[in-house]
């Protein structure tokens, strides 16, 4: 254990960096020179500091304003800012593309602020996707709105409008506000359901703002589009229409998601003019410590390793983990390296959603004042919250998609400096393709965000709200939807009546309260620590309690252990009571599939024909059937037990592939191995599917059909199917997409098989040895060879 | 595979919450006309379609003749006087002229209590004496199309007000119908109007205990006016059966809904006369130590320290509770120091610790507490300052604990240093040493 030294002032920060990059630069180049075919620092690349093209105010706006921002020291624009602020001053819905920290915040405050000046009863609304995001808006708006009032600008009022908002600030700020600071849960059930009340404001909406637009992707997207789609028609019963500015981090197809959830057509601004300094990026691959099970060293002690080596050196960073377990037990790891002393403020700290609001405020500001040397965090900080510029980014794993690794990066580095991003890759199959393509992340363009608003589930919930916030005449459509079909429906089950031209709401209840935006259910677990008394420490969301809050298990919170003595599942509570324990759990889950409808398939045209690739709607039935105990630092598995919980069931989309009886039948090997490659197989595709859709691995769901133990025993024709499915109800959109990437999602899977230098199977591919058998790795390459060339005969056939 | 319908149907009934009641009733059947339905719910509802025939709200206008019973006393009875002291309830109304010449009693139904956009009063009643006779006016929406209507003819009713009384109309019916004029993106006629919610006012005289905040109108008109209702229409019921008449057309299931609003209106009007009667008659005419208490409270508020001694006598006097005649005696002593008749309050005080609980109240412990001081400080009796004190100790714990042992050390102290003094023949010599 070593005392971390102190934090090093701004202008030696350069040097301690090199200095800490420095090893890793020159095992690169040895790398290179060398011809080491596993090499622990895959890439290198430096990315240069990049000039400020900057742009004047336009002439349109308000001295006023112009004057506020240069007391602020803004004396021009960067190019993209003025781009965006011309496209918003006339009315043009614009969405602007640019880097952590290049101040979009002035494309939209400028519009805002100008159109407030020059008639004072404008409003304008701005959402965040987090409470958090918002305050920290508050504090910047504030600050420009004193300026301008002492520029003569009269009272401007900015005001958060959140569920933390006082019931009796509330009347005041609907009629004081002219800009209200939001998210989309109060806009859904706090702000639209009450809509006279905010008569003012929807009679003055001249701007509507969305911020990290890239947020609203899959089920929060889907829900925000039916939200705007229900904004939109309260602005037209007050007579407003108004313009909408959002901004998104780097995605393949900002403005096809921006004209998704807005329904409009908008302008795009994706040509940064903000500086940037030098910047490294480094990828490091654990070293394989037994290259015959494949197994390499754990990449949270190598993770652990490379933080070390920046925090040693006097340097701010943020480490970012894959999951709430694994932020946990990276704090610990990070804690146990560096000893305080006694009473100090604590400088290693975890961050992740759960955490109480108050423990997050206090995190972020220790991270801006310097108090706070270390962060390790889950994706919760990867948002704008402002946790002002740190030095270094470790990722621990692959964050999932390229934006979000671009994203994370983009915490680490100031306008000029330098700064570093070091990605280390996990044994997870994605991780370890990027790790040796990376090119594939260097070159290739960013994800695609996808929503699905007219998933059926999410229409309805949000055709009721807006039913119930203004009737539906006969000829209306929802967005472009047209949903009288719908109308009729809830006529018939009573929830409106037909009177009239006009479907009027006719039901006691308040439809918003039904619908929660951010997970299946709105009812997330509280967790209970026993050890003193009872107290609340944290919360999760439905879908992951099960997991992570079954009993006996270990759920850690900032490094400490606890563990759960009883789940109250019918009460939505968990009880803990501290332990000291050296293990952790990970819960088993078992899962089953149906398939209800067929949406679309192809056969394989040739002599083998059969419906290869499908995708429709399927029945999926989980259950958490057990957990594994798992030794910290060893990873051993040290015990296991069985669990009875609940099981979770739903109706969603699916993508599925059938291997046909006869291609199983040909493959030349016995039935035991068929099984094994097939699961091996269909290991790598759920793998590489994420990798393709902009989505988080747990937005989907993996189950193989027709390998179970009986199966397997009879020696009839079998066709197993791998069904990869939206882990949501009613599904997000990610089947179709795809199934159109069938032979590109095959090919990935191929490259990433092949190019694995294990000898048959490793968690990076087709999975651990020990549990899919010695020749899962041939056979999966087989069967993507078959697969891949549907038109030729099978290869191999005659050789069996 | 289920068609788009059958989808939709199950998603909608699988969240579907069941409703509270269902009544099985007759309809019009499928071949009636809303004009149809307008005629017969104006018959059946005793009312006349409002403006041209294809309006959708109807008015409906009930008098109370001036002679006939509510309760135990004639309509005539329940008549404001222009001299009542609305003041006194609602100092912010004091100066209100001429508050009496249109005193409206307003009361509205909604089909939910959400407030959101989707909900709406769909019945709104106004009740006023036109001479000694009371009239009730409602408005009634038959469909949406009659909100328009019904708002326009309520604005009016508003105008003609010369003062708004409701019973919660300041947390509920109030904003609501703001909410619905806004909704209709109208000007809001309920702004510039003096409102008097009598539902504080009914706290402060009729709730029994301190903390009780349940206080509703059917239990005021029983207990206050005497009136027991029969086969009323219970409040959790109108939205449902409105939504029903919506669907069948059959106005018969919303005629209770009327009679409850009607009886709501007319109690809401007996109720205030009776708390201003008692206002201006004052503590001798209370029926109840409540009252007199609640009375205290009001006077004291408006600064008429006199009768505000007077009630809480009273109060004291004639309460049958416990808890109730220490609240009064509490007041009473309270007013007493605050006029410096130090003694006076002390026996006030006394006799809340005379006849105290076991455990002692938080009221019973202060009066204990003040005893402590009245002897320590003002009557300089240090033997009973501690008596009471030491009474004080044996009914407290927590954090005001360490208060009761500084006192009682500091009186220990006073009466050695008293012992001492008593002793002068001695204390120099041991001085001295």
């Amino acid at each position: 254990m070593t005392v971390l030294p102190a934090l090093v002032d701004a202008r030696s920060k350069d040097e301690s960096l090199s200095a800490a990059l420095s090893r890793m630069l020159t095992e690169h180049e040895q790398a290179l020179r060398g011809d080491d075919d596993d090499p622990h620092v895959t890439a290198v690349r430096r990315l240069d500091p990049v000039e400020a093209r900057y742009a004047p105010f336009p002439e349109s706006l308000d001295p006023r304003l112009i004057a506020a921002l240069k007391k602020r020291g803004i004396d021009q624009l960067y190019s993209h800012q003025a781009e965006a602020i011309a496209h918003a001053t006339v009315g043009r819905n614009v969405v602007t593309v640019t880097p952590t920290a290049s101040g979009k915040t002035l494309c939209y405050n400028v519009p805002v602020m100008d159109a407030i000046l020059k008639d004072p009863s404008t409003r304008a609304l701005y959402l965040f996707p987090t409470k958090a995001l918002a305050q920290d808006q508050l504090a910047e708006l504030h600050q420009l709105a004193e300026l301008l009032g002492v520029e003569g600008g009269g009272d401007i009022g900015v005001f958060t409008y959140d569920g933390d908002t006082p019931q009796d600030a509330r009347r005041a700020i609907r009629g004081r506000a002219h800009v209200v600071l939001s998210n989309p849960d109060m806009v859904h059930s706090g702000i639209l359901p009450h809509h006279p009340r905010w008569a003012k404001l929807f009679e003055n909406l001249q701007y509507v703002i969305i911020d990290e637009l890239h947020a609203y992707r899959g089920v929060f997207g889907s829900h925000l589009a039916n939200i705007l789609r229900r904004v939109h028609r309260v602005c037209r019963h007050y007579g407003s229409n108004p313009t909408f500015i959002c901004s998104s981090a780097t995605i393949a197809n900002p403005r096809d998601l921006a004209e998704k959830l807005v329904g409009a057509p908008f302008e795009l601004v994706d040509q940064s003019g903000a500086p940037r300094g030098e910047k490294y990026f480094i990828f490091v691959n654990p070293p394989v410590v037994n290259a015959q099970l494949g197994i390499r060293r754990s990449y949270l002690a190598e993770t652990r390793r490379v933080a070390i080596e920046f925090l040693k050196r006097g340097l701010q960073i943020i480490v970012f983990a894959q999951s709430r377990l694994s932020t946990e037990i990276l704090t610990t790891y990070l804690k146990d390296a560096f000893a305080g002393p006694p009473g100090a403020a604590e400088v290693i700290r975890g961050y992740r959603g759960g955490y109480l609001p108050l423990r997050r405020r206090e995190i972020e500001r220790g991270l801006r004042d310097g108090e706070v040397r270390c962060v390790v965090s889950t994706s919760a900080l990867e948002l704008g919250i402002d946790i002002g510029a740190l030095d270094v980014t470790v990722m621990a794993g692959y964050p999932g998609t390229i934006a979000a690794t671009w994203q994370r990066a983009g915490r680490a580095g100031r306008r000029s400096g330098r700064s570093a991003a070091v990605l280390v890759a996990s044994s997870a199959p994605i991780d370890q393709f990027v790790a040796r393509n990376p090119d594939y992340f260097f070159d290739a363009s960013p994800e695609h965000a996808l929503v699905n608003p007219d998933n059926l589930h999410i229409l309805l919930a949000h055709v009721k709200c807006a039913a119930f916030e203004l009737p539906f005449t006969t000829t209306e459509t929802f967005g472009t939807l047209n949903v009288q079909e719908m109308l009729q429906i809830l006529s018939e089950e009573q929830f409106v009546q037909l009177a009239g031209d006009q479907w009027q709401w006719t039901h006691e209840s308040y439809p918003a309260d039904a619908v929660s935006l951010r997970s299946v259910s709105s009812d997330n677990f509280i967790i209970v620590d026993l050890t003193n008394g009872e107290r609340v420490m944290g919360e999760t969301d439905y879908t992951s309690a099960p997991s992570v809050l079954h009993e006996k298990a270990i759920y850690i919170l900032e490094g400490k252990l606890f563990q759960v003595e009883r789940l109250d599942f019918d009460n939505r509570k968990a009880f803990v009571r501290s332990v000291e324990c050296d293990y952790y759990t990970d819960a088993i889950d078992y899962t089953k599939v149906t398939i209800l409808d067929e949406m679309s398939s192809e056969a394989i045209s040739g002599e083998i024909a059969s419906e290869l690739r499908h995708h429709g709607e399927v029945h999926v039935v989980s259950r958490v059937v057990g957990f594994k105990k798992i030794k910290f630092y060893t990873n051993e598995n040290i015990g296991s037990g069985e669990l009875d919980l609940p099981e979770q069931q739903m109706h969603t989309s699916s993508y599925w592939v059938t291997i046909e009886a006869a291609m199983m039948e040909a493959l030349p090997y016995g039935n035991a191995d068929k099984r094994d490659g097939v699961l091996g197989l269909a290991f790598a595709m759920r793998n590489v599917a994420p990798l393709l859709l902009m989505c988080d691995s747990h937005d989907l769901g993996l189950s193989v059909d027709g390998v179970g133990a009986e199966e397997a025993k009879t020696l009839a024709t079998v066709a197993p199917t791998i069904f990869i499915y939206d882990n949501y109800p009613g599904g997000i959109g990610f089947s179709e997409p795809l199934f159109q990437m069938h032979q590109d999602l095959l090919a990935r899977t191929q490259e990433l098989i092949e190019g694995c230098p294990c000898q048959s199977g490793c968690p990076s591919c087709v999975g651990p040895e020990g549990a899919t058998g010695p020749l899962a790795k041939s056979v999966a390459t087989h069967l993507l060879t078959v697969l891949r060339q549907p038109a030729l005969t099978m290869p191999d056939a005659e050789h069996a | 595979m289920k068609n788009l319908s059958e989808r939709l149907r199950a998603i909608v009934r699988e969240n579907r919450r069941e409703l509270t009641v269902e009544p099985d009733l007759p309809s019009l059947g499928s071949s009636h006309t809303f004009q149809d339905v307008v005629a017969r719910s104006a018959e059946v509802l005793g009312g006349v379609v409002l403006g041209d025939p294809s309006s959708a709200c109807l008015v409906v206008d009930r008098v109370y003749d001036a002679d006939r019973y509510h309760g135990k006393r004639r309509v005539e009875s329940y008549r404001l006087a222009p001299t009542a002291p609305l003041g006194l309830f609602e100092p912010k109304l004091a100066s209100t002229p001429d508050w009496a010449s249109r005193t409206v009693f307003f009361d509205i139904e909604t089909t939910g209590l959400s407030g959101g956009a989707g909900t709406v009063a769909f019945l709104v009643g106004c009740g006023w004496f036109e001479g000694d006779a009371f009239r009730v006016r409602q408005w009634v929406m038959l469909g949406p199309a009659g909100e328009r209507p019904l708002l326009d003819a309520l604005g009016r009713a508003m105008d003609d007000a010369s003062l708004l009384v409701t019973f919660n109309g300041r947390t509920f019916d109030v904003p609501f119908m703001e909410t619905r004029w806004a909704f209709h993106r109208q000007s809001t006629p309920t702004d510039d109007l003096p409102h008097f919610d009598m539902l504080p006012a009914a706290r402060r005289l009729w709730s029994r205990r301190e903390d009780d905040t349940s206080c509703s109108l059917t239990a005021l008109e029983r207990s206050v006016l005497g009136f027991h209702r029969v086969g009323d229409v219970p409040g959790f019921e109108i939205p449902v059966r409105y939504f029903q008449f919506l669907r069948t057309g059959d106005a018969s299931i919303i005629d209770g809904v009327l009679e409850h609003n009607r009886l709501d209106l007319i109690s809401l009007a007996a109720v205030t006369a009776r708390a201003f009667e008692l206002a201006s008659e004052g503590p001798q005419w209370c029926r109840e130590a409540c009252e007199q208490l609640g009375l205290g409270h009001l006077y004291e508020r408006q600064g008429d320290i006199a009768r505000a001694e007077e009630a809480f006598s009273f109060a004291a006097v004639s309460a049958e509770e416990r808890d109730l005649r220490s609240r009064a005696l509490e007041r009473l002593a309270l007013l007493r120091r605050r006029a410096r008749r130090f003694d006076e309050a002390a026996t006030a005080w006394q006799h809340i610790v005379d006849h105290a609980a076991r455990p002692f109240s938080a009221i019973e412990r202060r009066a204990a507490e003040a005893l402590a001081i009245h002897h320590e400080h003002r009557a300089g009796d240090l033997a009973s300052a501690q008596r009471y004190a030491q009474v004080v100790r044996g009914h407290t714990n927590g954090r005001r604990a360490a208060d009761v042992e500084h006192r009682l050390g500091r009186l220990a102290k006073k009466l050695e240093q008293e012992k001492q003094e008593g002793d002068h023949v001695v204390a120099p010599l041991l001085d001295s040493k």
